[in-house]
C-alpha cells in the first residue's frame, strides 16, 4: 500500500475523533496532540494525555512514554502515575476496561497514593480509557476535569471513539514501527531524566537501577515532588538519595570535599 | 468447544499477552474447535528466514514438526513459502508423491490428513502457518477447510497485535536502558547527556553491538560496583 492518502482528500481536522491525514505526511505525535486538543470541547474536560506502554509490569518499572499531552496536569498526573505505581491509567490498562471517576474525592480508598496527590495538583475527575484491539493493549487515553462531574453518554461515545482512533493510529503508523531497526524518535521521552536519574545514582551507589529507580520514586511520593524534579535534581548532583537514611528533602548543599 | 468462544479466547482478558503465549492459545483453540482435528502446531518464521516449529499441541505434533524443518519438505513449509493453504488428504498414498521422506512417518503415526494454513500479518506477508493434524479425511473437507480458514485469519490478527506490542515493549525496555547507561557513564565521567550518548555509540560500534546492549552491559556492570554498597 504506497500511495497512502494520495487519492482522497485531506480529513477535516480531527472530525470525529480520526486522525488528520493530509497529503503532506504530519509526524504522529502532532497528530495525536490535535486529537487530545479536539477532546478538551468535545468531551468537555480540562486535558488529555496518552500514555503508550508495553505491558503493566514495564508500565510499573518506567517502560512508559506519554506521547501526547494537553492541558497543564496531564503529565502531572503521567508523573504520579509513575511515582505512586497506581492510578486510573494503570487500572484501565491492566483490567482493559474505561475506569470512570467523576469525583476522584470519593476514590480517595481506592488510589491512596495516586488520589491526594492528584486532587492537590488540582484535578477533580480523571477517566481514562483503554488503548486496545483484541489481543492489543498499548496503553491508556487519560482525561481529567477540574471540577468533579460524569461524562455523559455522547461524551463517552466520543473519548471511546478518539480512543479506537488513537489506537488504530499507533498499530498502522509507520513512525510507532521500529521494525528491525531501533528507530524509536516517535517517543518523546517524557521520563528521560528519571532513566538518567537512575543510572546515576546506580553508578554512585552500586545499587541496581531498578532500586535506584524506586529510591527515586519514594522521594518524590514522601516529598510531594515531581517525580522529573527529583529526577533533575540529582542529574545536577544536587540531590544524592545514594544514603536512604539520610535522605534531605532540601537540596543538599555542594560537598566541600570527596572523600570515598 | 463452539468455534466462536475458541476465537474469542484468542483475546486474552488479563492484559497483552506475549507473541509465545498468543501461539499457544492459537494452536489450544484450533484444536478445541475444531472438528477431528487431533493435533495442531505453528510454523513460525523467524528473523533471519528459518521456520521454527511452536507451540506444539502434542508430542507427535512436536515432532512432525521438526521433521519437516529436518527434511526441509512437508505442509507446514510449503504453507509458508507458498503462502497458500496446503491440505492433504492421504499421507499413504497421495502424500507420498508430494513429500516423499515426511509423509511415510506422518502416516506411521497415525496422522493420515494435514491441513497448512498461512498465517499472514497486515502488508500480507507470511508470518508463519498453521498446521492442522488428524486421522479423518473431513478435517480436510469443505466445511472443515472453510471452518479452519475463519480461524486462520483471526489467529493472524492476534499474532499481529502480539508482534506489535512486544516490538514496542522492546523499544520502551530499550530506549530506557539506553538512559540508564547514560546516566551511569555521566556520574562516572562527568560527561554530558549528549557526550555520554556520543560514548555508548562509538562504544557500540567499536564491539559492533547495538547500542542498547552495550547499554544493558553497562547497567549489569554498575551493580555493586559503585564507590558504597
Amino acid at each position: 500500500m504506497g500511495g497512502d492518502g494520495t487519492d482522497r482528500p485531506p480529513d477535516d481536522e480531527a472530525a470525529d475523533g480520526d486522525l488528520p491525514r493530509g497529503s503532506e505526511p504530519v509526524a504522529l505525535g502532532h497528530r495525536l496532540g490535535q486529537v487530545c486538543a479536539d477532546l478538551l470541547s468535545r468531551v468537555a474536560v480540562d486535558g488529555a494525555g496518552i500514555t503508550v506502554m508495553g505491558s503493566l509490569a514495564g508500565g510499573l518499572r518506567g517502560a512508559r512514554d506519554q506521547i501526547a499531552a494537553v492541558g497543564a496536569l496531564s503529565s502531572r498526573l503521567e508523573d504520579l502515575q509513575l511515582t505512586t505505581g497506581e492510578g486510573p491509567c494503570l487500572d484501565a490498562f491492566a483490567r482493559g476496561v474505561p475506569v470512570l471517576t467523576a469525583d476522584l474525592a470519593a476514590e480517595l480508598g481506592r488510589w491512596p497514593g495516586f488520589a491526594p496527590s492528584a486532587l492537590a495538583a488540582g484535578a477533580a475527575a480523571v477517566f481514562s480509557f483503554p488503548l486496545q484491539l483484541g489481543v492489543v493493549r498499548l496503553g491508556t487515553l487519560d482525561l481529567y476535569r477540574t471540577r468533579s462531574g460524569g461524562l455523559s453518554r455522547s461524551q463517552l461515545a466520543s473519548a471511546l471513539a478518539a480512543g479506537d482512533a488513537v489506537t488504530e493510529a499507533l498499530l498502522t503508523d509507520p513512525d510507532t514501527d521500529p521494525g528491525t531497526g531501533e528507530d524509536i524518535g516517535w517517543l518523546p521521552g517524557v521520563h528521560a531524566d528519571v532513566h538518567i536519574a537512575s543510572g546515576m545514582l546506580s553508578a554512585r551507589s552500586g545499587m541496581d537501577v531498578g532500586t535506584a529507580l524506586l529510591r527515586l520514586r519514594a522521594h518524590a511520593f514522601a516529598h510531594g515532588e515531581p517525580l522529573r524534579e527529583v529526577a533533575r535534581r540529582v542529574i545536577a548532583r544536587t540531590l544524592d538519595l545514594t544514603d536512604p537514611i539520610h535522605d534531605d528533602p532540601r537540596p543538599t548543599p555542594d560537598p566541600e570535599d570527596d572523600h570515598p | 468447544m463452539p468455534l466462536h468462544l475458541a476465537v474469542r479466547r484468542l483475546i486474552p482478558t488479563r492484559g497483552p499477552e506475549s507473541v509465545d503465549e498468543t501461539l499457544a492459545l492459537i494452536v489450544a483453540g484450533a484444536v478445541a474447535s475444531l472438528p477431528l482435528v487431533t493435533g495442531a502446531g505453528i510454523s513460525y518464521l523467524e528473523r533471519d528466514g528459518t521456520v521454527s516449529s511452536r507451540a506444539p499441541s502434542d508430542a507427535v505434533v512436536a515432532e512432525l514438526d521438526a521433521l519437516q524443518n529436518t527434511l526441509d519438505q512437508g505442509p507446514c513449509l510449503d504453507a509458508v513459502r507458498g503462502g497458500d493453504t496446503v491440505t492433504a488428504s492421504d499421507m499413504s498414498t497421495s502424500g507420498v508423491d508430494r513429500w516423499p521422506l515426511f509423509a511415510p512417518v506422518a502416516a506411521q503415526r497415525g496422522v493420515l490428513v494435514a491441513c497448512s494454513l498461512p498465517l499472514f500479518n497486515r502488508h500480507d506477508a507470511v508470518v508463519g502457518a498453521l498446521t492442522l493434524y488428524g486421522g479423518h479425511p473431513e478435517v480436510v473437507g469443505e466445511d472443515g477447510l472453510s471452518r479452519a480458514a475463519m480461524f486462520a485469519s483471526c489467529a493472524s490478527l492476534a499474532l499481529h497485535g502480539a508482534h506489535r506490542v512486544a516490538r514496542m515493549t522492546t523499544a520502551l525496555a530499550n530506549r530506557d536502558a539506553i538512559g540508564q547507561a547514560k546516566g551511569i557513564l555521566m556520574e562516572r565521567y562527568g560527561l554530558s547527556d549528549d557526550e555520554a550518548f556520543a560514548r555508548l555509540v562509538a562504544s557500540s560500534q567499536h564491539v559492533n553491538l547495538k547500542v542498547h546492549a552495550v547499554a544493558r552491559w553497562l547497567i549489569d556492570d554498575a551493580r555493586g560496583a559503585g564507590s558504597r554498597p
